[in-house]
């Protein structure tokens, strides 16, 4: 595994509080607009589907994939930043 | 079939339970994962798709990205009609595939849905299974098709995998040699026992040539019979008078000592001076160096031994060469050298009443007597000691005790004479 982004230690640093949902790792501009369109703007609300979806993995890559057209690895990285935002923080 | 299109006509209550029906994890249907639940469901209902990977996702996805292309094809369209209303046919494909990670697994997918969800895994796949069969994308791809119809029934369905997959791996080692390039450990299984079967092949070898090599005691038991001299379990080497035992030419021709070689050969061969001389100038040689030279004497020996049958020569060599017993006779004598050796110092130590040992001629006409070394001798400082030192000095210097006596003697006539006279 390659190691980690700046964006990723920022997000899991601190409390995501009202954070967009482009801070979450692996999503761009893009995928933000997309997430954004379909209602999920902030990274809580990213949080909360992740959260229903029971953590897991591939139920939420799979949704990820299914709402924004995110990448294999585009949803792991954010998949990765909220579990462990969530083991630190929740 | 049925089932899977009214899927997406059911609530999320319904749907819901249907998951739950279907053994997939309790997960709250909402209208935002929804579309991502029936299409577990889907799966899960087709029979073959992950709803393993749903209930254990971290253990199985893995495994699934390893082998994207091991999904067999089937049942696309079906699947298209149901969800087409809003996704488009790219990211069907990338959904079908449940833990796709790699870049190069997302280029197969537009053939994987095909390949996902069909319940005919056993007819679609077993060619491209057949043709996998290296280690890491096999084992994979099966356990990945075990693994998902459900996760309960993983141990039960992976024997009848694992015994295709031997299967596999016998027919393709076999017969095509170009699977056997994938599969470097079956390749690295079949150099193993190619190594251990010659290796056992030179064992059966050696032993084999250990009693061929041992032809020193098969000849003994020919020879045996015609005397009992054969094999005395130690020869001393001042034995060379003795007669040579008949075993001799037969095996002991190349090691035994010279004397004993020569008197043979004299009594047994006496018109053939020129052999004597090679064997005696070849003794010397292979007396030297050992028992490889042992080898190298060969053509000798057969000349030596051309008493004894010839069919015993080559093989008494190449006995001689192999066997330890050459090197227990060579023991022999060297220990019995040693041995001589060793009597001949004690004796020449012990032999101190011989004219030549250090005393006697101390003790001799010189008269001189050794006297241990300084710090060994006692303190005597008495002026006893030191006169009769004095006195034999003088003694030895001027034969002092022969003129006192003389001396005396005169003394004594001149006074008896003045006495009577």
């Amino acid at each position: 595994m390659s190691g980690t982004s700046q964006k990723y230690r920022n997000f899991v640093a601190e409390p995501m509080g009202n954070k967009a949902v482009t801070e979450l790792a692996g999503i761009g501009e893009t995928l933000g607009g997309r997430l954004t369109e379909a209602g999920f703007d902030k990274a809580y609300t990213v949080l909360g589907q992740y959260l229903v979806l029971k953590k897991d993995e591939e139920l939420f890559k799979d949704w990820m994939k299914e709402v924004c057209h995110a990448s294999s690895k585009q949803a792991s990285d954010c998949y990765n930043c909220l579990n462990d935002w969530c083991e630190e923080f929740l | 079939m049925a089932d899977v299109d009214d899927l997406d006509a059911l609530s999320n209550a319904e749907l819901r339970a249907k998951m739950l029906a279907q053994g997939l994890p309790n997960i709250p249907v909402t209208d935002s994962s929804r579309k991502v639940l029936v299409k577990r469901l889907r799966a899960s209902i087709g029979g073959q798709a992950s709803p393993a990977a749903a209930a254990s996702p971290k253990k199985s996805n893995r495994r699934e990205t390893l082998a994207p292309s091991a999904a067999p094809a089937a049942a696309s369209t079906p699947v298209d009609k149901l969800d087409g209303n809003k996704v488009a046919p790219a990211t069907k494909a990338r959904r079908t595939i449940t833990a796709a990670e790699a870049k190069e697994a997302e280029r197969r997918r537009p053939e994987e849905p095909v390949a996902r969800k069909p319940t005919s895994t056993t007819s679609a796949a077993p060619a491209i299974q057949t043709r996998r069969t290296s280690t890491s994308s096999s084992t994979v791809s099966e356990k990945k098709e075990v693994e998902r119809p459900a996760k309960k029934p993983e141990p039960i369905a992976e024997e009848p995998a694992a015994s295709k997959r031997t299967n596999y791996h016998e027919n393709t080692l076999e017969v095509n040699s170009l699977i056997v390039l994938e599969s470097d450990e079956e390749e690295d299984e079949q150099l193993a026992q190619a190594a251990d079967l010659v290796e056992q092949q030179y064992a059966a070898r050696e032993k084999l040539s250990k009693p061929t090599s041992s032809v020193s005691s098969t000849y003994d038991y020919h020879r045996k019979p015609s005397s009992t001299l054969v094999d005395p379990p130690r020869r001393p080497a001042y034995e060379a008078s003795a007669v040579d035992p008949p075993r001799r030419p037969v095996y002991d021709a190349p090691k035994v000592d010279l004397p004993r070689r020569q008197a043979y050969e004299a009594s047994a061969a006496p018109s053939i001076p020129a052999a004597k001389t090679q064997t005696s100038s070849y003794d010397f040689l292979s007396n030297r160096p050992g028992r490889y030279s042992s080898y190298v004497r060969s053509p000798a020996q057969s000349y030596v031994t051309a008493e004894a049958p010839a069919t015993s020569s080559y093989p008494r060599t190449y006995a001689n060469e192999l066997s330890d017993d050459n090197e227990a006779e060579d023991a022999q004598y060297e220990s019995d050298f040693t041995r001589n050796l060793a009597r001949l110092r004690a004796e020449r130590i012990g032999d101190r009443s011989s004219p030549y040992s250090r005393r006697t001629v101390a003790t001799g006409s010189v008269g001189y007597e050794p006297l241990p070394r300084r710090s060994l001798r006692p303190d005597d400082n008495s002026v006893s000691v030191a006169f009769g030192r004095w006195v034999n000095s003088l003694e030895q210097k001027y034969r002092i005790k022969s003129k006192l006596f003389i001396l005396f003697v005169v003394l004594l006539l001149i006074g008896v004479y003045s006495i009577f006279f």
